[in-house]
This record gives C-alpha cells, structure tokens and sequence, in this order.
C-alpha cells in the first residue's frame, strides 16, 4: 500500500439554507441535523477522511444523514460549504480542489473519478443508447476513436451482463436493475483511480446484491468510497 | 423609399453598436456575441441577422452580392438585394468576383474568396450544442467550460443508429482550437472552405440575437473522430448538365420523364463556366 | 435554357409583388386609415401592444397595409420602429397618476372610490347583431348625441379622477410581502440581449410586447394546472398615463420637464398568496403582487401578463410557465412568425445534403 492517500478530505462541511443566529451559534442545539428556527439543513458537518489506493470505504448511515451529499461534494455536483479536498493525482496533492475552477473541475470528474449514483436517472441520459451513454464519459476522457469506445463499452456490459444487442438502446427502456448496471459500465469506462458510489445496488438483482463479489471484479487498482 | 430612410436603413447610433458587436466577434472567434439585434422589413428566420451585418459594413463603394441557396435569382435572395439597393443605392453583381460583400444563405460560393472581400452568412440556429441542451444558460456554461463532450456525443449517436455521419448541414466546427461554433447550415462541402479563408467570415443570427465570426486566416476544423474522418458530399462522378463543371456542388434535378440530371448549385459560377466554354468553342 | 433558370426568379416575384397589391384594390372600395381608426379600436390597441410603439394613426396604417392581418401590421411597425432613432427615455411614471376611465377590482366590494365600469364587453350577452350591416350615418350621429345630451356630472367629482390603489391598502395592513424600492434603471431588452438569470424589468418588457393569444395561452396552461399561479385581480385598470421627458439641459430640474403627450394603458395588480423568507430565516404566508400593463386596452392581455410575472419569479415550479427561457424566448410575435414562414423558404441546398447522407446510409458506405 502507498503512503499517499488517492484522495484526502479535510474538514468538509455542507449545508442547505443560510443559517441563522441560533444555528449558526454551536452551543444551540439542532433537531438532528435540522435548525428548528430557520430550517437549515447541516448536512455534512466536518468531515475528515483518507482513502489510499486499492482501499475501499464504505460510509453508512441512516437516510438523511448526508451520505449523498458527501458523494455530490467530492464529484462537484454541489458547491461544498466549507472544507479541503486533495486529489493524489492532481498536481500530487498539492491544491484544494474545492476551489479550482469550474473548467478543472470539469476536467477533475472527466478524468479522476467515476460515479454512480443511487438514482440511475442522475447518472444517465434515458433517450441516449447505452453505449452513447458510456461513449460520453469516454469521450470527455479524450478517448476520440469510436473503434475504442465500442471495445471498451462491449467489455464493460459484458461484465454487467447487458448483452451485447441491447447496447444501442436507451436505458429509459430498461428495467432498474439494468439501467443501474449501464451506469456502472459508465462510471467504470475511463478507468478512474477514484470510483463513488452511492448505494448502486439498488434494484439490482440477486446474483448482483454480492456488492464486494461486484466490486471485485470491476477493479483492483481503484480506490472506492461507497455507502 | 432612399429619400425616407436613412442611408442602409438604420440611425448612425444603432450602425455603431452593431459595429461593436462584429468586432467583439472579430476578436474572439467562433464566440457568439449576443447583440440588440433590430426588427427589419424582412421577416425573422429569413436573413435578418446577414441583412443586419451587411447594412452596418456596407459603404457607397461596395458591391454587392446576395444568393439563396447558391442562386442569385431565389426569392429570399431577390428581396434582401432589393432591400439594400433601396436603402443604399450601391452596386450590385452577380459575379463572385466583383462582389466586395456577399450575403449568402446556405453556401459558401465556388470561386476563392480573397482578402478584400466579406462573406456574410444568415444563420437560423447560432448553438451547436441546442439539440444537446436545450437551455441558453446552460450552454453558455458548457463554451465557458468547453464542455464540449455533447457535440460529440450528439455525432456519436448518428453512428450507432445510422452507421454514419448525418449531420446533412450545419456539420459543428471548432474554431482557432477553442469555440465550437455552427457553419450555418452550408452542406458539408462549404466547411473546408472556412479553414485558413482569406476572406472575412461573419455569421449573424437575427432571431436568436448573436453574431460570430471568422476572421481570415483562423484555424476552422469540422468535428469527428480518430477513425471516422470528417468527409465532404461527393458529387467527383456527376457532371453540370449546363457548364460541364465537375467537383463542385451540385443540384439534383427531376425530369418530367423521371430521369435525374445534375446542376452546379452555384448558379452565377455556372454562368461563368458556360460563358467561358463558348468562348474556347470559338 | 440556364439563363432562364437564373433569370426567371426575378421577373416572378415581381409580378406577385403587384398582385398583392392587386388583391387589396380588386373589389374597388377601400377603408381609410380615419375609418380603421374610428372603428377597430381595440384591434389597434393590440396591435400597439405587440408593436411596442404607441401611435394609433401609424397602427391604422399598418393595419390597412397589411390587409387586417395583425401579424403583420405589428411586423410593419416594428421594422419601421428600427429605423427611428431614440433620443429619449420618458420620466419614470408614477401608476397612481393614471387618468381613470375603468377601475374594477375582484379582491373587494368596496374600493375607496368605488368600482367604475368604464367599457368593455364583459357585461353584454355576445348575440350576434344582425342589424350592424345595415348602420348608416344618421343613426350614429342621432346615438351619439343622445348619449352625449345625458352626460351628468356626479358631484364631488372632476373630470381628472385618481384613486389609491387597492394594493396600497394592503400594504398597510402588512399582507403584501415588503421588498425594499428597486430604483435601478430597468434594462431595455431592444438595446440590450436577454442573458439568463432575467431582471423582472426585462421579463415585464418582453411579456408586455409579447403575442397576445401567446401570452393568454401560457397564462391559461399555468391557471388551468401546468403551473402554481391562481391570481386574484386586486384590481385592474384602463386609463392614461401623461408622458414628460427631462430637459437634456437641466435633467434634474422638475420644472423644466416637457410634456410630450398620453398614452392609454391597461394596467393590472393581481395576488398570489406566497411563502416569504422573514428575517432569521423563518417563513411567513404573505402576498405578492403579479403585474401586468399593455398598451391600449387589453385587458386579458394585462392579466395574463400578471399571472407570468409570478409564475416566472417562481423559477423552482417544475412547470414550462416558470422556465423564462421557454415563455420569454417563445412569445414574441414577430420572432414566432418569422420562423414559422422561413419554413416556405427553399431549402434545396440543406435537404440535397440530408439526400446524399441517407442515400450513403442506405447503401451502407462509410
């Protein structure tokens, strides 16, 4: 194991609403994570971790405890509230990525992580084939051959067992369980170092609910966060 | 109708902002500058944003030539031409050469443009990624990111379901390696004639408010893929029924008797050609 | 045979050119820009309104040019408005200064000053009046004369009425959502293109010049159920407005304003009840005012107006009705129907470049 964490984050805050006196006040007590005076909701309230490469971390919960909304900080989906994050593989660790522009950030989720989200409609285009689908994150990646994104798509969906004459549909057409192993398939196409996934077996089958049989096959090399 | 307007239709004050707006676009090419684009005696959709351009460029001295779809003699054509020779009294041609401004919907002409010259095209759709994303904030965040991945995406998906490239016209092109920008909607054919162009290129939309540019000698590549080339419409084995011409595009015309024959498109050159055989009959 | 081809296109639309004008003149009677003036006064009034230049003779004229059809007398007029250079902008007016001619409201009973009637068809039976044909002069002169004979003055009142406004009186009783006076310029969306987010003043600018059945139609969508929006008309109005420009000399000298002329305008206050934020983040049911103003009178018009207003500050709905890009960039009459006929222009050039791709893909080249 390297001594260099792929990703460490450092006192990561999230919050949805302005927040008021009383709340923002540490003494005052919350309704769970809930302001009853202004209804501000502190979903992720410093949150530190560090996952090395080939580590998998898993994050549970009860619901509405801010698992998602960590996923959705670390992949720039929300702005965060407050907090460091560094990236291994990003000027080797150096910058906090959280305040990088827009444009590296888009670069950030393009060539560094792979995400899966609990709702397959968030992390697909339903009227766009699967492979289309996986050809987007593909081409983000720079990979610009299409004799390329069909080797790795057809791989990919083998693994999750779309068979091979269902890739040019759209997901909108599949059953959850398939649209949720497409998205995998997408998550997995650039080969990221880092790969968030948010409860992704969710509607998945039962030969899929064995998530570390999963996970095992899908990679070695990446380090995970999942919930 | 000259007596009553002013000289190319609008106040000084207007010809000045858009003026601004064209060399914003001048200096960042390919980006659409958004403009306060007038309402004009010719319908919205029928060249409003090319008629704007040309009015606020055009001087006593220049030449003018319009064409439609390649031809002088089309009725969109006929009515801008009428439009700027009332308000302007300026010269007109059909001859590429001669023209030191040319408004064109859908083509780009057969003879090489030079230096001296400005080819003003009318565009209905300004946004390559409209199809992608249909919201106009949005798809200022994807340029300013250059988020550009959809464009692609967008061709990628004509492969899966048809085998092949059908972007018909309008084929996105990046230009100067930065903006992705609509050709307005020319036939395939028409975008190599963009890159390194001597002439100024200018694109306005009247409707959608934008103006983009070309300048001359800016890099303008089509977009495709490592191993599916860009490729032009090929008319190399179809031959003018009336010039003889070859290698040029070409309009595909039905018989009565349901036979096809083909045509230059760009009828002015066509003329030319013809006019040029006769002479070396002789 | 080719110079025919190149040639013909010409000579063609020259000959259709005349027949328009043909097909005005072929009966041998005309209406007069006067008559279209006396006699189709709310048709004018629209046409104003989506033309976005208050001028009912040029209206007229327009009307008459384009044979009745509104489109494109609002076409005519915004063209030439193109051409006109603009000098000024009118001092802000205050809207409680309007000249009253109509004043209902729907909310209360009893408005201070009372409800006036003003015209409008609302409170006549639409039976069709068979006898309209057969109209002569002599009978509007007689008509004319007995209504104006039995014109009474009611007493305590002058001819200048101004009233308080029925939002005023909530505002007082702190129903209406405070927000602190916006004195910032509003933004011309003639000079200036649209960028998203929108200001209000721009969306109350494009609403108010948008297409009238656009307007009421996306109005009708967000009341019907595609949208949040059922208003109640606190009040609404018809009446005029008097116009002043600044000295270009002495601008903030209110003495030396000039009076430049009225214009008569439609204006509505409608209310929707809203969850505003109070101070320290709690929240509180309150109402907020949608509003709507045309030029003329076009009453549906203004309250379809005031029911967008809201539904556009209420980007978060869900529904098509709160999306500015897709009401504001979709009701203008002059865009909309441009577009639309561009379609009859030809397009032989693009559909030869979809032939040629379709025919590649059928035989299954690359």
């Amino acid at each position: 194991m390297s001594d260099k964490p792929v990703i460490d984050v450092k006192h990561l805050y999230k919050q949805f609403g302005e927040g008021c006196s009383y709340c923002r006040n540490k003494e005052n007590k919350l309704a769970g994570n809930y302001c009853p005076v202004c209804s501000t909701v502190y979903a992720c309230r410093d949150i530190s971790f560090k996952v090395y490469p080939g580590e998998i971390l898993g994050i549970v919960g009860e619901s509405g405890s801010g698992k998602s909304s960590l996923m959705k900080c670390l992949y720039f989906d929300l702005p965060s509230s407050g907090g460091e994050v560094f990236l291994s593989a990003y000027e080797k660790g150096s910058i906090n990525v959280l305040n990088e522009s827009n444009q590296i950030k888009k670069k950030l989720r393009d060539y560094i992580f792979g995400m899966i989200y609990q709702n397959p409609y968030d992390g697909l285009r339903m009227n766009i084939s699967s492979v289309g689908n996986i050809a987007e994150k593909c081409l983000a990646a720079g990979i610009m051959s299409i004799k390329d994104i069909l080797s790795i798509s057809e791989g990919l969906l083998k693994k999750v067992s779309i068979p091979k004459e269902r890739m040019r549909e759209i997901p909108k057409k599949f059953s959850g369980g398939m649209q949720q192993r497409v998205q995998i398939a997408k998550a997995l196409s650039n080969n990221p170092p880092i790969l968030l996934l948010d409860e992704p077996m969710i509607g998945c089958s039962v030969e899929f609910k064995d998530e570390r049989g999963v996970l095992k096959y899908l990679t070695r090399k990446q380090a995970m966060l999942l919930k | 109708m000259h007596d009553k307007y002013n000289f190319a239709f609008f106040d000084e004050g207007s010809k000045k902002e858009i003026r601004r707006t064209i060399l914003k676009a001048v200096a960042i090419p390919g980006y659409q500058v958004p403009f306060a684009s007038r309402e004009m005696p010719v319908a919205r959709g029928w060249g409003t944003g090319g008629l704007q351009i040309t009015l606020v460029c055009i001087g006593q001295d220049d030449i003018l030539k319009v064409i439609d779809q390649g031809s002088d003699e089309s009725v969109n054509a006929v009515s801008i031409k009428k439009f700027i020779k009332a308000t302007t009294g300026i010269k007109e041609t059909i001859d590429t050469e001669e023209a030191t401004i040319i408004q064109s919907r859908h083509r780009i002409p057969e003879e090489k443009l030079r230096e001296d010259q400005i080819l003003v095209l009318q565009v209905p759709t300004p946004e390559p990624l409209r199809n992608f994303e249909p919201s106009e904030a949005r798809t200022k965040e994807l340029h300013a990111n250059q988020d550009y991945t959809g464009a692609w995406l967008m061709l990628f998906e004509q492969i899966m379901k048809y085998g092949n490239i059908s972007t018909g016209a309008d084929h996105t092109v990046r230009v100067n390696d930065r903006y992705i920008a609509v050709p307005s909607p020319i036939p395939k054919f028409d975008n190599p004639k963009m890159d390194n162009s001597q002439c100024l290129i200018l694109l306005g939309a009247g409707r959608e408010k934008k103006i983009h540019a070309i300048p001359p000698y800016t890099k303008v590549k089509s977009i495709d893929f490592e191993d599916m080339p860009f490729k032009v419409e090929d008319f190399s084995d179809k031959v003018c029924h009336e010039c003889g011409s070859s290698g040029v595009f070409m309009d595909e015309i039905i018989n009565r008797d349901g036979s096809t024959i083909y045509k230059c498109n760009d009828t002015s050159f066509c003329l030319k050609q013809k006019e040029r055989g006769r002479l070396n009959e002789r | 045979m080719a110079y025919v081809a190149v040639k013909g296109g010409q000579y063609a639309i020259e000959e259709s050119i005349r027949r328009i004008k043909y097909e005005r003149l072929k009966d041998k009677r005309f209406v007069s820009v006067k008559d279209i003036q006396a006699g189709m006064r709310l048709m004018i009034d629209q046409v104003m309104s989506e033309a976005s230049l208050y001028s009912k003779e040029l209206a007229a004229a327009a009307i008459k040019q384009g044979e009745g059809s509104l489109e494109e007398a609002v076409f005519l007029l915004r063209a030439y408005r193109s051409t006109l250079p603009r000098k000024y902008y009118s001092i802000i007016v205050e809207s409680d200064t309007m000249r009253i001619e109509r004043r209902i409201s729907a909310a209360f009973k009893d408005i201070p000053g009372g409800q006036m009637l003003g015209t409008n068809f609302d409170y006549k039976h639409r039976l069709f009046d068979l006898n309209i044909e057969n109209e002569t002069l002599e009978d509007i002169e007689k008509y004319v004369k007995e209504f104006e004979d039995n014109i009474e003055m009611m007493e305590g009142t002058d001819e200048y009425l101004q009233f308080p406004k029925v939002a005023d009186y909530l505002r007082q009783q702190g129903l209406l959502a405070e927000f602190p006076i916006n004195d910032e310029a509003p933004k011309d969306v003639t000079k200036e293109q649209l960028s998203f987010p929108t200001v209000r003043s721009e969306r109350l600018q494009i609403l108010t010049r948008g297409m009238t059945q656009g307007v009421n139609t996306l109005a009708y969508a967000s009341l019907r159920g595609y949208g949040t929006v059922h208003p109640t008309v606190a009040e609404l109005r018809v009446g005029a407005f008097p116009i002043y420009i600044a000295d270009p000399v002495a601008p903030e000298d209110e003495e030396e304003q000039y009076y430049i002329g009225e214009i008569k305008v439609t204006e509505v206050e409608s209310l929707i009840p809203v969850m505003v934020q109070k101070d320290e983040g709690k929240k509180e049911i309150n109402f907020a005012i949608g509003y709507g103003i045309a030029l003329g009178q076009n009453e549906t018009k203004a309250i379809s107006m005031s029911i967008l207003d809201q539904t556009l500050e209420n980007k978060d709905s869900g529904f098509p009705t709160s999306d500015e890009e897709f009401v504001l960039y979709h009701i203008d009459s002059v865009e909309a129907t441009g577009f639309i006929s561009h379609l009859k222009l030809p397009h032989y050039v693009t559909f030869q470049a979809k032939l040629n791709d379709v025919r590649k893909i059928k035989r299954g080249e690359n």
